[in-house]
């Protein structure tokens, strides 16, 4: 078995086949790889890896396509353009337990609205709290009449005498 | 454009027709409940003695007292009428006497009333009044065992 040169450690012939090395190292190791075989084929197998790898990730580095990297983060980002006319078909898409349950809510609300709730009644006793309870537009009694009204509720008396 | 949007079939359309149905539905139930007045007639034992409120004035009681120096109120009577409009609602009284309340129209979110009181064949009170919706007036002065009668009447429409 042949003996490998020894001259100079792999790493720097590694190196020496990245153009790595300052200028008179380099020109060193060049004289040498003049007259020595073993030491040309260490380094030549070094280029081949070194250009093999650079291939590789160039070729895959060609195929990504940035632009198209853009549009579609701009898609993911983006609210959705829908026009109401949109908004109104798309309750036809919604599945029917949805459909259902919007109907019955409509029918709440309209029975609520006529119907004695809390809620209602609430609001209407809260604005019309300041107004008598009733308004006498006319009164005819045999002697003498008094209209008032309470101080709390405005609820209205009226009082007469029979006689 | 609006090709996929308008892909409406037949069980869509029915299913739209229910519910155009039970929403008129709700509101002709609506209208329908207005055409008569709910109206309930209380009345009312008012005199001075021992403190005493029924229970069925309890709603009333501080109104009253707020305004008039009685401290016994008893309830001697209560009906409730449904009337239609210019319908006449009757109620007996004690002494001979008797109450007649009719709706005779809405105004706004009140119910125009017409009362009258009648001793014997006689009509002692007549009055107009526009009453506020689910809100009531009381009527008092006719004599009554050493005390005076008081009618609330309460009106209400849906």
């Amino acid at each position: 078995m042949k003996k490998q040169c020894q001259a100079y450690a792999p790493e720097v012939l590694s190196r020496f086949a990245d153009n790595e090395l300052d200028d008179v190292l380099y020109r060193q190791i060049q004289a040498h790889t003049d007259g020595c075989n073993q030491c040309r084929q260490v380094i030549d197998g070094y280029r081949q890896v070194s250009q093999a790898a650079s291939h590789a990730i160039a070729s895959k580095v060609s195929t990504f396509d940035t632009g198209g990297l853009g549009t579609a983060v701009i898609e993911r980002v983006a609210p959705q353009k829908s026009g109401g006319f949109k908004k109104v078909f798309d309750y036809f898409s919604l599945k029917l337990y949805l459909k259902v349950a919007s109907v019955a809510a409509v029918m709440v609300l309209g029975l609520a609205y006529f119907q004695d709730t809390p809620l209602n009644m609430n609001m209407r006793e809260f604005s019309e709290l300041r107004e008598p309870s009733a308004i006498v537009t006319s009164v005819d009694a045999r002697s003498s009449v008094m209209i008032f009204e309470t101080e709390k509720s405005k609820h209205t008396v009226i009082w007469f005498s029979e006689t | 454009m609006f090709k996929p949007y308008l892909n409406v079939n037949r069980y869509q359309i029915s299913l739209w027709a229910v519910i155009i149905i039970c929403a008129l539905s709700v509101f002709t139930a609506g209208v329908q409940a207005g055409d008569r007045v709910n109206t309930h007639v209380r009345v009312i034992h008012a005199a001075q003695g021992a403190r005493h409120i029924d229970a069925g004035l309890d709603d009333l009681a501080a109104e009253l007292e707020s305004v008039f120096r009685y401290t016994s109120y008893r309830l001697i009577q209560s009906k409730g009428m449904m009337l239609g409009y210019n319908e006449k609602g009757r109620v007996g009284l004690p002494g001979k006497r008797m109450l007649v309340v009719s709706p005779t129209s809405i105004d706004g979110q009140r119910i125009q009333y017409r009362i009258t009181i009648h001793k014997g064949k006689k009509q002692v009170f007549q009055t107009q009044v526009l009453l506020k919706n689910r809100s009531s007036i009381t009527i008092g002065g006719p004599q009554f065992k050493k005390g005076y009668l008081l009618f609330n009447i309460s009106g209400r429409i849906n």
